[in-house]
């Protein structure tokens, strides 16, 4: 009894976070990312335009995106095992995270990879 | 226009070397599973082989791949996305095969494809061109010729499969290109055959496995779903996994005119053979003995045995019911002595519990032993005990396969098995035995007053006029003797011998033995 009325406020327990952009987190980082197209693809070009302006919007310059051809650069592919493509990585600031698919999500993309 | 009336052998069984020049095949070297495709899987397509956990798909799939490299110098490539390399390499040693010497000698290459699904998110439209790129470098890697994806629902489990039904069909298309015969390992779905359910329709060939239990007892089972451009057999085939490999059993063989054989053998008692116009069973033919407990089956299996090998063939005993030297030490109490038989290697024995294997290991443990030691004449005693082994339909169609398989190898077999009238009546597959036999000879128990007499009759003889009369049958130390039953005129049978207690009786009356012989009196 004693311990139920220690909780009786719930106002002890509200805890409130404050919510962090991750790219305050990573602010002075470089973010590296490696985009594996196929150049014959429709997807390709989908992909570079929508990669450059989701990053130009919310990274500015702090980026650097590599574009990689899957049958220009087969080691690379086999190396990091990419299946479908165009699939998008950021390499650093870890963790590794994986997208695949053209990009026009740019919600999802922006959430997964940036914010 | 004039039809054709006349069919041919070649229509019925078609050879390999006609649906040849339609389809090219590419054998796999699994025992048993080019013969029931009419020579393998369709060559430079991929094929699907699908089957739930635990069935042997990976097992097969490797199997084809080290086959392709051993026996028909195709390089091949194992794509695997579920297990290690590693772990591939020691499940090969297993069956004997030294992976790591193959893939030195560059005629396997094994690639891991690491899956994981949860890094990756889909943001919008894609496709699997990567996989063409990694496929790629690894058939060139070794040149590949066969090529196994094993398996699918690992590789694009987490994948939309809206987008993946056109971009499958890319992959096989690819493949063709590619000029590969690639197998494809896929989990056996709910709805659909397979899980994803949408493999099946641009496959060319697709192959079911399953592993189903019946009565406490497992059985994988083989099935060709679906083979374009091609003859295949329907049917569902057990097949095994063990040390060997895999085996599709029964061997399905092409010739149905295996050429007969004339030639008699004794039963090895006088009596018996008169019956059988005065010669005894066809070689190379099948005989049942049947009847119940206590009747004499062992016994007269025994006789058989006795006296085929003193004709200098040699003999392979089945038993599935007494150790071999509990039979030696029951034979020798109605005088046959089996010892200088097992040491002068005429007799061989295969005894196992019933219980340890399923019928078709049986079976095929039975068949390596024929091959081993090429008897003449093989006993299963009794064939019954193997009944409990299954659903009784199943061992009818191993025992008609199993048949067939020892006639194409010219073999006399002998079962013997508790048939009798009355079990017919109460289960059907009772007679569906005793149809696939050439011989069947029954043993059945009498009651007379306070007395029990065995009878001896022959059911039936295939080519053969053979006699109708029952006979009664003795077992003493000095063998196995027959002696004629007398019919009296109410249909009353008779224990002829004892003519004296039939005379304080006098109620019956006493035919001369020469009468009955042969069915020839009235």
């Amino acid at each position: 009894m004693k311990m139920a009325s220690q909780i009786k406020s719930s106002a002890d327990f509200d805890c409130k976070f404050k919510i962090i952009p991750m790219k305050n987190i990573y602010n002075n980082k470089k973010y590296l990312f490696e985009l594996f197209i196929n150049k014959k693809s429709i997807y390709a070009l989908k992909s570079i335009k929508n990669c450059r302006t989701i990053f130009d919007k919310y990274l500015q310059n702090n980026y650097e995106l590599d574009i990689i051809d899957i049958y220009e650069q087969p080691e690379k592919t086999i190396k990091e095992q990419i299946i479908a493509i165009p699939t998008l990585i950021k390499k650093s600031p870890l963790p590794e995270v994986r997208l695949t698919g053209d990009l026009s999500d740019t919600e999802k993309v922006v959430y997964e990879l940036i914010d | 226009m004039k039809t054709e009336t006349k069919i041919t052998l070649e229509q019925v069984v078609p050879e390999i070397n006609i649906s040849k020049k339609k389809l090219e095949k590419t054998p796999t070297g699994i025992k048993g599973f080019d013969e029931i495709t009419y020579g393998g899987i369709p060559k430079n397509r991929p094929t699907i082989l699908v089957g739930g956990s635990g069935t042997g798909k990976t097992f097969m799939s490797m199997e084809y791949i080290i086959n392709g490299a051993m026996i028909f110098n195709e390089p091949g490539l194992f794509m695997t996305f579920e297990e290690r390399i590693e772990d591939l390499i020691v499940n090969a040693l297993t069956i004997g095969h030294d992976l790591e010497k193959l893939i030195s000698e560059k005629k396997i290459f094994l690639d891991h494809l690491n899956i994981n699904n949860n890094e990756i998110h889909e943001v919008g439209k894609y496709n699997i061109d990567g996989l063409f790129v990694i496929l790629d470098q690894a058939i060139q890697k070794v040149n590949a010729k066969r090529i196994v994806l094993d398996s699918f629902d690992t590789l694009f489990s987490n994948f939309d499969t809206r987008i993946l039904r056109s971009e499958f069909k890319r992959l096989f298309l690819w493949l063709k290109e590619k000029k590969v015969t690639a197998i494809i390992t896929a989990e056996t779905g709910d709805t659909f055959l397979t899980r994803l359910g949408l493999e099946e329709n641009v496959a060319d060939c697709v192959i079911e496995l399953n592993n189903r239990l019946n009565n406490q007892i497992g059985t994988r089972r083989i099935r060709i779903v679906k083979y374009r451009g091609a003859f295949h057999s329907n049917n569902e085939y057990p097949f095994t996994i063990d040390e060997k490999g895999m085996t599709v059993f029964p061997v399905i063989n092409q010739s149905i005119d295996f050429k007969i054989v004339n030639e008699k053998i004794s039963s090895g008692l006088k009596s018996l053979d008169e019956m059988l116009e005065n010669k005894g069973f066809y070689l190379g033919s099948s005989i049942l003995i049947s009847g119940t407990a206590g009747t004499g089956k062992s016994s007269m299996s025994m006789i058989f045995v006795n006296s085929v090998c003193k004709n200098n063939l040699s003999c392979l005993f089945c038993a599935f019911e007494e150790s071999p030297n509990q039979i030696i030490r029951n034979m020798e109490l109605i005088g046959i002595d089996l010892m200088p038989l097992i040491n002068s290697n005429k007799l061989k024995f295969y005894h196992a519990i019933p219980t340890l294997l399923n019928l078709e290991l049986h079976f095929m443990a039975i068949k390596e032993e024929i091959e081993k030691t090429k008897p003449a004449i093989i006993i299963l005693d009794p064939v019954s005990n193997l009944i409990t082994e299954g659903p009784n339909s199943d061992i009818r169609i191993m025992l008609t396969q199993f048949i067939w398989y020892l006639k194409t190898k010219k073999l006399t077999v002998m079962f013997t098995a508790a048939i009798t009238l009355n079990s017919i009546s109460l289960n059907q597959n009772d007679e569906g035995i005793s149809s696939t036999v050439d011989t069947w000879i029954m043993l059945q128990d009498v009651d007379f007053f306070n007395k029990r007499i065995n009878t001896l009759e022959v059911k039936k003889s295939r080519g053969m006029s053979h006699s109708k009369l029952k006979k009664e049958i003795k077992i003493s130390s000095n063998g196995i003797t027959l002696l004629p039953l007398v019919v009296k005129e109410n249909g009353v049978q008779l224990h002829s011998i004892n003519i004296s207690e039939s005379k304080q009786q006098n109620a019956y009356q006493y035919k001369s033995d020469d009468l009955n012989e042969n069915g020839k009196s009235d």
